[in-house]
């Protein structure tokens, strides 16, 4: 019960050290430092609650709901304040957007992400395996690159303005993938 | 001369905001029931309880009494199960159930078998969160596809705000857009632990089938048994000649006697009548996150070892936390209801995204209210609709009847906001709401009577109650808001 109470005390004093420190005009590195001391030393004291992955987690979680709190409390106690009126004397007519670009652009992060992805997964696997890793720890480490992949490929091909570029980096990324595949089957 | 170029990191904003942006148009509505269904689905063992007040109940039971009752179904099978299954009571699901490929039953504490197990809403959300209704791998893809989304999501986001750590606690009230900006920035910073695991983990559930599609065919001969095998076990060999069932008491008694610091959760007594059958006892460990560690037994009952979920590689001790992380059953009550409110402010991220992309069209002079209406409409009609199918399961509407319920119904929400536009489609979304809750309450109070009141029953009865009162409340709120505005 002393870790529970000590690890809430230290994250919510972590969480206003963070409040305090992100107010001031200029950045307070001492502050910010002792905020983020805090808030680990409250995880810490909630990993002592429990086993080796499940009292970090715990931690994590109070951590976050005291973050959410003090939002609560900052929204609660700003002033209200009118909204001003929307611009409207600018909109003549009903937009009707052009559904073809955004059309096109999901079908490649679908399409395309999906597959460069994949095989990028894949040759993290046969390659860390020719390397001579763990085959549990192989795994892991693929399933979790392949969504963050994903959603990193999806991120290029909403941020990248060029088509070309997009097409350059892909292809790059799937040729590079078969290389190490095939590599990797090569040597069994 | 001065440059008139826009700066490098006002470019990078821009775009990573277009990025964001697209995300979420193309791929936030499905995100959106996925975050809904998601957060009603940690409490899933709750509704399950909640839909069937009147069957037994009990803390534990003995292993003898599980025997009884898993061979009393075992013989009532008319095709031979493949699996037999009994789930042991647990803290938020006192029950004890026998399963087999086709059917379910509870056993009461003395091993009779009482009612057929039936909870066809908590079915109907638990199919909708994993597969959309979709077939199931086939769905499971979809949906990890969507958890990547979410992660690129999160990507784009942190790229679209320099600021983000700085103005961590920055929020304007009454300001309109302004304030449904912060509401969504500082709603996703502090909850980005959480929503960045979870999307990570349900991705990582849904992609497993392809991905170890591609690693097999690369690596193993297309064997994708031999790609899991190492975390979570080899089967064994199967042998089909027929052989007396096997113990089921004895591995229940060597765990109780042997380790007695775990909880029970699973038997699994794989090809039951056969010269190869085998039994698997998956049993929790309370200090843990992972899902349980898989004791294994001959057909005797003698022990033969663990897969090594709780002790063994780092890899397989990690695999063995991606399920419970992302249902956030690691913790009990207090951890659900952590997750109840992160995954309430995941909804609201998602809904207040699109709200700010139409606003902000709206503001550049390129409305488009009738897609705005439909967003609005989708926003209200996945909880309202999730609300009608369960007084639909209630009232005896089952499988594929509140599938179309749902669907057909989200489709006439999103054409109601297409029709109606955003502020009616909100004015409206309580009252709905409130209605479709009052339904359920009202169903299941004619179904069950007094048993609502039970210990099994009232919780989310309360629950229900209020979320009735709270939404007719604020429906007749905004009615009167509304009326001022109009006059």
């Amino acid at each position: 019960m002393t870790f529970q109470i000590a690890g809430t005390i230290l994250s919510l004093l972590g969480i206003f050290s963070l409040y305090a420190a992100w107010q001031k005009k200029g950045r307070d590195w001492p502050r910010l430092a002792i905020a983020w001391a805090l808030v680990t030393a409250a995880i810490i004291s909630w990993s002592q609650t429990s086993g080796i992955d499940k009292g970090p987690a715990l931690g994590i979680v109070v951590v976050t709901l005291s973050g959410l709190l003090a939002v609560a409390v900052v929204g609660l106690r700003s002033p209200e304040k009118m909204a001003r009126p929307a611009r409207a004397a600018r909109i003549t007519a009903v937009h009707k957007p052009n559904a073809w670009p955004v059309t096109i652009r999901a079908l490649v992060i679908i399409l395309a992400g999906l597959i460069v992805s994949v095989a990028a997964s894949t040759a993290i696997f046969m390659g860390s395996r020719s390397a001579g890793l763990e085959h549990t720890a192989n795994l892991t480490l693929t399933m979790f690159s392949f969504p963050m992949l994903w959603g990193v490929i999806a991120t290029y091909i909403g941020y990248s303005q060029s088509a070309k570029g997009r097409a350059v980096v892909l292809a790059g990324i799937a040729a590079a993938s078969i290389c190490v595949i095939a590599l990797g089957m090569k040597g069994g | 001369m001065t440059d008139s170029r826009p700066k490098p990191s006002a470019k990078r904003v821009a775009r990573s905001l277009e990025a964001h942006g697209l995300l979420g148009i193309v791929f936030g509505g499905l995100i959106y029931i996925l975050a809904v269904t998601g957060t009603l689905s940690v409490f899933n063992h709750e509704f399950q309880r909640w839909e069937q007040p009147d069957a037994p109940e009990m803390t534990s039971i003995s292993p003898e009494a599980a025997e009884k009752a898993a061979l009393s179904v075992f013989r009532s099978e008319e095709t031979p199960t493949t699996h037999l299954y009994v789930n042991f009571p647990q803290e938020d699901l006192p029950r004890t159930v026998i399963t087999t490929d086709t059917q379910a039953f509870f056993a009461a504490s003395d091993g009779t078998v009482a009612a057929k197990e039936t909870f066809p809403w908590t079915q109907f959300l638990l199919d909708l969160h994993y597969y959309l209704h979709l077939p199931h791998i086939l769905g499971l893809t979809v949906v990890g596809a969507l958890g990547a989304m979410l992660l690129g999501l999160s990507f784009s986001g942190i790229l679209a705000h320099p600021r983000i750590f700085r103005d961590a606690f920055a929020f304007r009230r009454g300001r309109g857009r302004l304030t449904i900006a912060d509401l969504h920035n500082r709603l996703s910073v502090w909850t980005l632990p959480f929503h960045f695991s979870n999307a990570l983990t349900g991705a990582i559930l849904g992609l497993a089938s392809i991905l170890a599609f591609a690693i097999a065919a690369a690596g193993f001969d297309s064997d994708t048994d031999q790609v899991f095998a190492p975390v979570f076990g080899d089967e064994p060999e199967m042998n089909a000649s027929a052989a007396p069932v096997a113990a089921i008491a004895e591995p229940l008694r060597y765990m109780s006697r042997e380790h007695p610091e775990v909880n029970v959760a699973y038997f699994i007594l794989h090809d039951p009548g056969t010269a190869g059958q085998h039994v698997s006892v998956i049993a929790e460990h309370p200090d843990r996150l992972i899902f349980g560690e898989y004791y294994n037994f001959d057909a005797a009952g003698k022990f033969e070892g663990t897969v090594g979920i709780a002790d063994g590689t780092a890899g397989q001790q990690i695999t063995g936390a991606v399920y419970n992380v992302h249902f956030g059953n690691w913790g009990g009550l207090p951890v659900k209801f952590a997750y109840l409110v992160f995954g309430l402010a995941l909804c609201t991220i998602v809904a207040s995204g699109l709200k700010i992309y139409f606003a902000k069209r709206e503001a550049n002079g390129r409305p488009a209210p009738r897609f705005a209406g439909a967003w609005t409409g989708l926003v209200w009609g996945t909880p309202a609709m999730l609300a009608f199918a369960m007084a639909g399961a209630l009232s005896g509407i089952e499988g594929i009847g509140l599938v179309a319920l749902f669907w057909l119904g989200l489709a006439g929400a999103l054409v109601l906001g297409l029709w109606l536009g955003k502020s009616r489609t909100s004015q409206l979304g309580w009252a709905i709401m409130a209605i479709a809750l009052l339904s359920t309450t009202a169903a299941y109070f004619t179904r069950f009577g007094t048993d609502a009141f039970s210990s099994a029953g009232v919780a989310i009865t309360a629950i229900m109650l209020v979320l009735t009162l709270s939404c007719g409340a604020l429906a007749w709120i905004k009615r009167d808001r509304s009326s001022c505005e109009y006059s």
